[in-house]
């Protein structure tokens, strides 16, 4: 490896965070050049300088404003069921199967709830559930064979909800004062 | 239908229960990352608070077996990217005061080099110029760098947080942190 090679590693390098015929190869590099060194150092050093900040307090009776604001959140019952369905769905099928069962199981909830229309579920909350239930890509294993343990598939989170959805909900809930243009 | 919601609603006011724990336990951590995201307490308030109600919204989703703070890290990557969205361009919160430490008016001896910075105390003056430094880079770096450096995650947990692949957390990291240095010369040059 080059200096220019060796200099893009060594963040990796003072991270442990490379195979081990790696980390050997720029440690022997390191000791014989003086200008990666002087390079690894700094970096080194930026590192130590950030893992020693002070740690920063909330004002007092922080967590206490977060479970009072977590009264005012309604989440409806059958987004609750959603959620369990859909998880276990997950860990039990493949990323196909889990699909076409989430579809069906969809068009349940979304038949029983345009029936008697709901005092808790709000248009817009429907929206963003259904948003929220994309599937992670996988790679699909061939012959529909299940790996058995691989690495557990990215856990469903909110961050497939547009932003424009989540504005559209309950703006006492979701505004960022601070951040409204005045 | 009715047995379901009452059933439902049941494990609602139980996760509740278990929620509040978890909002008790992993607040103050949650606020360190969000003031070194977002460089001011107010910022830093607005944006623990957020994630912790998207959490709860969301927290039928949350497996748990995993930890509940990788799932934390990842909302908040979220909702902090959300925050920036939101924020008109023009408007830049001034900078709070550094962190009080308990003799947090000493100015340490950085050129001491008998003593690495883990035997120093920070000093206030210190810390405003790293949170300044933070502030001033890009913020896909400036997460990379919290989560590596300040939360001391692998980088397997920070792609996972960031959403992103290792390749991508390792450029990240190595560029948030070439320009740290650069902006912190003053400091890393001196133990030089
Ligand atoms: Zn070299």
């Amino acid at each position: 490896m080059n200096c220019r090679h060796i200099s893009r590693l060594l963040s990796a390098y003072i991270d442990g965070e490379l195979t081990g015929v790696e980390m050997l190869e720029i440690r022997r590099h390191l000791d014989a050049c003086r200008s990666c060194n002087l390079q690894y150092e700094s970096l080194r050093y930026t590192k130590q300088l950030l893992s020693h900040l002070a740690y920063a307090e909330p004002r007092p009776g922080l967590d206490k404003r977060i479970c009072a604001r977590l009264e005012s959140i309604e989440i409806p019952a059958y987004q609750k069921l959603w959620g369990r369905v859909f998880s276990y769905v997950r860990q039990r099928m493949t990323p196909v199967a889990a699909g076409c069962a989430a579809l069906g199981a969809m068009l349940v909830v979304l038949v029983s709830t345009a029936t008697h229309e709901s005092d808790v579920i709000a248009v817009s909350d429907r929206a963003v559930y259904t948003t929220a239930l994309q599937l992670p890509t996988q790679p699909r294993a061939p012959f529909g064979i299940v790996p058995v343990e691989t690495r557990s598939p990215q856990p469903l989170v909110p961050d497939t909800i547009p932003v424009e959805t989540l504005e559209t909900r309950n703006s006492s809930i979701f505004s960022f004062a601070s951040f409204e243009t005045p | 239908m009715e047995l379901i919601e009452t059933a439902a609603s049941a494990a609602l006011s139980e996760d509740r229960r278990i929620f509040d724990e978890l909002v008790q336990r992993y607040h103050k951590q949650a606020y360190n990352i969000a003031y070194r995201m977002t460089g001011n307490h107010a910022d830093a308030e607005d944006l623990t608070q957020e994630a912790f109600i998207r959490a709860f919204r969301f927290f039928a989703q949350y497996k748990r077996e995993l930890p509940f703070d990788s799932w934390l890290y990842k909302i908040m990557s979220n909702v902090f990217v959300d925050m920036l969205r939101r924020r008109p361009k023009a408007q830049i919160r001034s900078l709070d005061q550094p962190i009080a430490t308990e003799d947090g008016e000493a100015v340490i001896e950085i050129a001491d080099d008998s003593a690495g910075p883990e035997e120093q105390l920070m000093s206030r003056e210190m810390d405003s110029r790293i949170q300044a430094a933070l502030n001033s880079i890009p913020e896909d770096f400036r997460l990379a760098v919290i989560y590596a450096d300040i939360e001391g995650l692998s980088y397997e947990e920070i792609a996972d947080a960031m959403n992103c692949s290792i390749g991508t957390v390792r450029s990240r990291l190595h560029r948030g942190r070439k320009l740290l240095r650069d902006r912190l010369k003053y400091y890393t040059a001196q133990m030089q």
